[in-house]
């Protein structure tokens, strides 16, 4: 399931996407489009649908796009010092009962932030819907209206922590880090607002305690989500995702278990070297190749007319596959799967297999076939 | 290079002024809002930390040496911005890594903003929940 999928019908909530260069803006009227890292970002649109696009007005106070090399992806760092975005009126009112933000924050000293921080934190009757307060002593603080629970000692990682997933669910007040669910249960209830209300990210209503954070993906939901529906917000929000005409290429290196992704006219190619688990994917026209290497347990697809190859090498477990017209080289090294599809003018590209395989699937023509290792057709 | 300027609350008004004056639109006269920052003695600041280009330092620092009347207002001001307050505020400007201190606009040029803090010797004023 796709993020997009929870605002289905209308569902009330809000989704940024800083990866996805199409949705920053360096002017809060959004015509200077953000290109590259290093800009700053005016108004960062909402991808749910829902029109709650958050924007700064004041050019100091504006996070700045970064590329995280590590991760092959982009983000939103906001400096823990003035910056912040803010929505309409309204947007917090009915999207505030789970959320999930895909950050990485540091705190250097004393009290840092409440985040994501409310317009109504300051004013009463109490009717925040500030999550994650964040400081040394207490480490992540779930809050709600005015009961709030430390939740996450500093033991865990606040101040040295990678990106990490943290979602919340006012209904059980239950947090979960990645995908795991904390221990101790935070306030639970609903949240009753006087009057409409924006949604404030990286600072409270009055634009201090501004959060030292580094922005992946947030997805606020106008009710509690399901487990499977956080357990694929978790896997859509780690999964590098690129989309538009002429993506660049996606990588990930080391023991990384997420996703790589890149769709649209274009793409370039998609790997994953190391101890990875996730899949890789391309798709669209002229996709380029999709490689795996190393304890690789995903799987690798190319689809789109012009695919590119998709080799699995090491001690591969998943999947490699080529649809589409004109598609590339399957090659698998070790115990993989390998299925290449197409139509009739298909015109498929060599398939290898060495070594063991479970299963061979070869629906179209293909004009070089070879298995040099031991195979066992089904 | 990333700039982190302390503003004395005494200089608010005037920081202000300056900014809209070097900013994008009048809503840069909000840069100094918020007294979210103080010193070891209590003294309350508004700080503001971003990236800008040398270049601008420099036409920033070459401004402090022109009168009030002589500062260019930006194509979107029509006379809304205090020169006399921007041209303080140009006076009142140090750049370097220094401590903040109540009687001037102290910069520092530090690509960690957190660290800039330590320099300035400013910690987050604490918000009562």
């Amino acid at each position: 399931m796709a993020i997009s999928a929870l605002f289905t019908g209308g569902q009330a909530g809000i989704w940024y996407d800083p990866n996805d260069l199409s949705t920053l803006f360096q002017d809060t009227a959004g015509t200077v489009p953000v290109t590259a890292a290093g800009q700053s970002v005016a108004l960062m649109r909402d991808k749910s649908g829902n029109g709650n696009h958050a924007s700064q007005a004041t050019s100091s106070k504006r996070p700045v796009l970064t590329w995280d090399s590590s991760l092959g992806r982009y983000y939103l760092n906001f400096d823990g010092v003035d910056d912040w975005l803010k929505t309409v009126d309204g947007a917090s009112n009915s999207a505030t009962q789970s959320l999930a933000v895909y950050g990485y924050w540091t705190i250097f000293s004393g009290w840092v932030s409440t985040f994501p921080a409310t317009a109504t934190v300051h004013q009463s009757p109490w009717a925040d819907f500030g999550l994650f307060s964040l400081n040394p002593t207490n480490g992540i603080q779930a809050r709600l209206g005015s009961t709030a629970t430390n939740l996450y000692p500093t033991s865990l990682g606040v101040g040295s922590a990678p990106a990490y997933v943290t979602q919340y669910h006012t209904s059980d007040g239950a947090l979960y880090i990645n995908t795991t669910k904390w221990s101790i249960a935070g306030p639970s209830g609903s949240v009753a607002y006087p009057t409409p209300v924006p949604f404030i990210l990286g600072a409270n209503v009055v634009g201090s305690e501004c959060l030292d954070l580094r922005l992946y993906g947030l997805v606020l939901l106008g009710r509690n989500m399901t487990t499977g529906e956080r357990s694929s917000v978790y896997t859509d929000l780690t999964t590098l995702s690129s989309t538009g005409t002429a993506s660049g290429s996606v990588s990930i290196t080391g023991a990384a278990s997420g996703q790589a992704k890149a769709a649209g006219q274009g793409s370039g190619s998609v790997s994953i070297t190391g101890g990875a688990q996730g899949g890789a994917q391309v798709q669209g026209q002229a996709s380029g190749g999709v490689s795996i290497a190393g304890a690789a347990q995903g799987g690798a697809s190319a689809q789109g007319q012009g695919a590119g190859s998709v080799p699995i090498s090491g001690q591969a477990s998943g999947q490699a596959k080529a649809s589409g017209q004109g598609a590339g080289a399957v090659t698998v090294f070790g115990a993989g799967t390998a299925t290449v599809t197409g139509g009739p003018s298909a015109g498929l590209g060599a398939v290898a297999i060495q070594c063991r395989v479970r299963r061979l699937s070869i629906p179209a023509r293909v004009h070089r076939l070879t298995i040099p290792c031991l195979w066992r057709a089904k | 290079m990333r700039i982190t300027a302390a503003c004395p609350d005494t200089l608010a008004g005037s920081a202000n002024a300056l900014a809209a004056l070097v900013g994008q639109s009048e809503a840069d006269a909000l840069t100094y809002s918020v007294p979210n920052y103080q010193d070891a003695d209590g003294a309350v600041y508004r700080v503001a930390s971003f990236v800008a280009r040398p270049t601008w330092v420099l036409q920033l620092l070459t401004a402090q040496s022109l009168p009030a009347d002589a500062l260019p207002r930006p194509d979107w001001d029509d006379g809304q911005i205090d020169l006399d307050a921007a041209s303080q505020a140009l006076a009142a400007i140090s750049i370097g890594p220094s401590a903040a201190a109540t009687d001037r606009i102290q910069a520092v040029i530090h690509d960690d903003p957190a660290e800039a803090l330590a320099i300035l010797g400013l910690t987050p004023i604490p918000v009562q929940y």
